[in-house]
């Protein structure tokens, strides 16, 4: 009995000794990541990219073919009628794929033709990143640097590039959690408080007009649009009115984006 | 239950919602002397933080430390 107390405590010190080691490793790690110009993020970074591009083809893959419907319906129809179906989606799938791709693509040819430029694809969620950050599969090597402005194909500024990989960059939403940019709301100038999920708070005079949907524009994204008004909250109390700005797009239906590289 | 605790975490470093990668530090934190949490915040700071503080590795280090008297409780 006593022997079993004296193991288990020993079991126990030994993982007690193996976390303060773990804990001293990886902030030793960190700090010399961040000395010798971040070798192991961009591993991590391009690796996570990699994994992404690998796991969403597979998973396009198994959805476009129709397998698992076919297992499902198996046990009520019959199993040629099932094949052709699933054939069928398949190839309707597989069009309707291609046909959004397309349509994105070709939604760009606007600003391509009026601002140089690269497009590129999305590598990664939008939901992982705790930070509001998100990957594009476009790096040094295309022309992309820290501080190139990232479109979506609606002409929303919805980010920029803070650090730039060989063939993979990190983008940071223009509205993520925490930050703040300068922001024009018509002729108002004001300060947007990015809530994260395409959302941000401004503080303005109470005198300025402002109304729902109006243009918000960010001189230092290029003057480009970056959201638009979507509810004014003026209080008869406060010297001052809350605009609540929001992206009016869907950042997890975007496919690709388009970088204007720094100049 | 550590291993798929910890696969899960990892997975949704790339996959799913920061979040659940936290439920599961929190979880493997109350129940183990996991290091893999503070690898998993690291994991996640150098994936995902541009620059500054690394606050998820911070986080970590604070849940897996904080949470030492009730995993001698639970693990006794």
């Amino acid at each position: 009995m006593r022997r079993d107390l004296s193991f288990t405590a020993q079991r126990g010190r030994r993982a007690r000794q193996r976390l303060i080691f773990a804990t001293i490793l990886i902030v030793i790690l960190f700090i010399l990541d961040a000395l010798f110009g971040g070798p192991l993020r961009l591993a991590l970074q391009s690796g996570a990219a990699t994994v992404w591009k690998v796991t969403a083809s597979a998973r396009n893959a198994i959805t476009g073919s129709g397998y698992f419907t076919s297992h499902r319906t198996l046990a009520q129809q019959n199993e040629t009628l099932e094949e052709q179906l699933a054939a069928s989606q398949s190839d309707a799938a597989a069009y309707q794929g291609l046909k959004e791709e397309n349509d994105e693509l070709r939604a760009f040819l606007h600003l391509a033709s009026s601002t140089p430029g690269l497009t590129a694809p999305i590598v990664s969620s939008f939901r992982a990143s705790p930070y509001g950050t998100f990957m594009i599969g476009a790096g040094t090597a295309d022309g992309v640097v820290p501080g190139s402005i990232v479109m979506s194909t609606e002409d929303f500024a919805i980010g920029t590039v803070t650090s730039a990989e060989v063939h993979t960059a990190l983008v940071t939403g223009s509205f993520a959690s925490g930050s703040s940019i300068d922001v024009l709301i018509g002729t108002t100038a004001a300060v947007a408080n990015g809530r994260g999920g395409g959302n941000a708070i401004a503080m303005v005079p109470r005198e300025a007009s402002i109304h729902e949907n109006d243009a918000v524009v960010a001189p230092s994204l290029g003057s480009h649009q970056i959201g638009i008004v979507g509810h004014v909250d003026d209080s008869a109390s406060s010297a001052e009115q809350t605009v609540y700005i929001q992206l009016p797009i869907n950042l997890s239906s975007l496919r690709y984006v388009y970088i204007i590289p720094k100049p | 239950m550590r291993i798929a605790l910890a696969v899960i975490g990892f997975a949704s470093i790339i996959f799913l919602p920061f979040w659940i990668a936290l439920v599961c530090m929190i979880a493997l934190s109350v129940r183990y002397r996991a290091w893999e949490v503070i690898v998993l915040g690291l994991c996640m700071d150098l994936i995902w933080h541009p620059h500054g503080l690394p606050y998820f590795m911070i986080a970590s280090i604070i849940i897996v430390w904080a949470l030492e008297p009730v995993r001698v409780r639970l693990l006794s």
